[in-house]
């Protein structure tokens, strides 16, 4: 059979041309809408952020009003914390004992810890670690909150992250030394 | 026969000879030409569709990233009048919160931004609304009439608390900024507690 090689040209063309178009189409929709997805992250960065400031903003207040309360010992003998019309209280036992590296590692002067996770608006929460010990042999009181878009509103896990790929964790941490 | 020399037609036909008879595979070509044409014009049509939603895409994603600078703005403003107050012993929302009277959850809201100085507008009428922000080359996004008007408008209020115990007092500020992108409204809803105390 004789194969006529030269007809053929122009469908050829057309199908590298419309190829090569689309090719270029696909890749300009391809990076919009990573930067979409990019200044769609950066938004809820942002809730994140803001319900992290929250939940420190509450926790700054509980501690200067004495409902995180430490000893001279630096043991923690109240972790509550008024935060967006609502009192979070630490579950029981409300702090739990280990060391933690930064902390000094003293038997006797363990850090002790407690996390209070609290709702707060538009879906968001803050999840508040007040941890209390010594640090170079001075006493001291760190407040970490860490917030988060999507929490779940209710149920035994109420007030904690989503797990989700959208979900995003922001945080600010003060420390307070004595 | 030497007429027919550089002819598309592989067989010389005589004069009165019909032209389909002979030439009938020279003439693929056109309808190749037509299936390519036609196939061009779908091929570049989509991907100009494509194109077109990507690169709105990339002003949707742009004009985000400007409305979430926006509601950060005035947030971290108002933050920053609530620790002036604080700091110089004033009420701790002075300038910006008049229970029941302005930029509260009741009645109108307001706006504010850091680039401009310390200046509360109040929305005209006596509901919820937006103030409607300029761009200016050299001072940047403003309430100044004279710059070039944008998409974006922002309004902020509060939301007062019960406060358990009644410690603390306590409010959330929302800080809203819309636009619209053609006729598709788009909104950043930004809130944070606000808490009598500084740090």
């Amino acid at each position: 059979m004789k194969i006529n090689t030269k007809n053929g040209y122009a469908l050829l063309f057309a199908v590298l041309t419309a190829t090569l178009v689309l090719g270029v189409a696909v890749f300009i929709l391809g990076v919009s809408k990573k930067q979409f997805a990019l200044s769609v992250a950066s938004r809820e960065s942002m809730y994140s952020l803001y319900a992290a400031d929250s939940g420190i903003e509450c926790a700054v207040a509980a501690y200067k009003n004495g409902y995180l309360a430490t000893s001279t010992g630096g043991v923690l003998t109240s972790a509550k914390i008024q935060c967006a019309g609502n009192n979070y209280t630490a579950p029981s036992p409300f702090w739990s004992q280990g060391h933690l590296s930064g902390w000094d590692d003293l038997p006797a002067q363990p850090y002790q810890s407690s996390s209070i996770n609290m709702g707060l608006n538009d879906g968001t929460c803050a999840d508040v670690v007040v941890t209390s010990g010594y640090i170079n042999g001075r006493k001291a009181v760190e407040i970490v909150s860490r917030g988060y878009n999507y929490c779940i509103p209710s149920g035994t896990t109420a007030n904690t992250p989503q797990a989700s790929s959208r979900t995003v964790e922001r945080a600010f941490s003060l420390t307070h030394k004595f | 026969m030497k007429n027919f020399k550089h002819s598309i037609y592989k067989v010389p036909r005589p004069a009165s000879t019909p032209i389909f008879k002979y030439g009938f595979k020279g003439g693929f070509t056109i309808v190749e030409t037509l299936v390519a044409v036609a196939i061009l014009m779908i091929a570049v049509a989509g991907p100009l569709v494509v194109a077109t939603k990507g690169l709105t895409a990339a002003l949707a994603s742009k004009d985000q990233m400007i409305a979430s600078y926006l509601a950060q703005d005035t947030m971290e403003t108002i933050k920053n009048v609530r620790d002036n107050n604080l700091a110089y012993g004033n009420d701790w929302l002075a300038g910006i919160y008049v229970d029941g009277s302005s930029c509260d959850f009741d009645s109108r809201g307001c706006d504010v931004n850091g680039i401009d100085p310390i200046n509360i507008y109040k929305c005209p009428s006596s509901i919820q609304c937006v103030i409607p922000i300029y761009y200016n080359s050299s001072t940047g996004y403003t309430h100044s009439a004279g710059s070039s008007p944008t998409i974006f408008s922002r309004h902020f209020y509060f939301e007062k608390q019960a406060t358990p115990g009644g410690a603390d007092l306590e409010v959330i500020a929302h800080v809203i900024v819309d636009w619209k992108e053609g006729t598709v409204p788009y909104q950043v809803h930004l809130t944070s507690q606000l808490v009598e105390t500084t740090r």
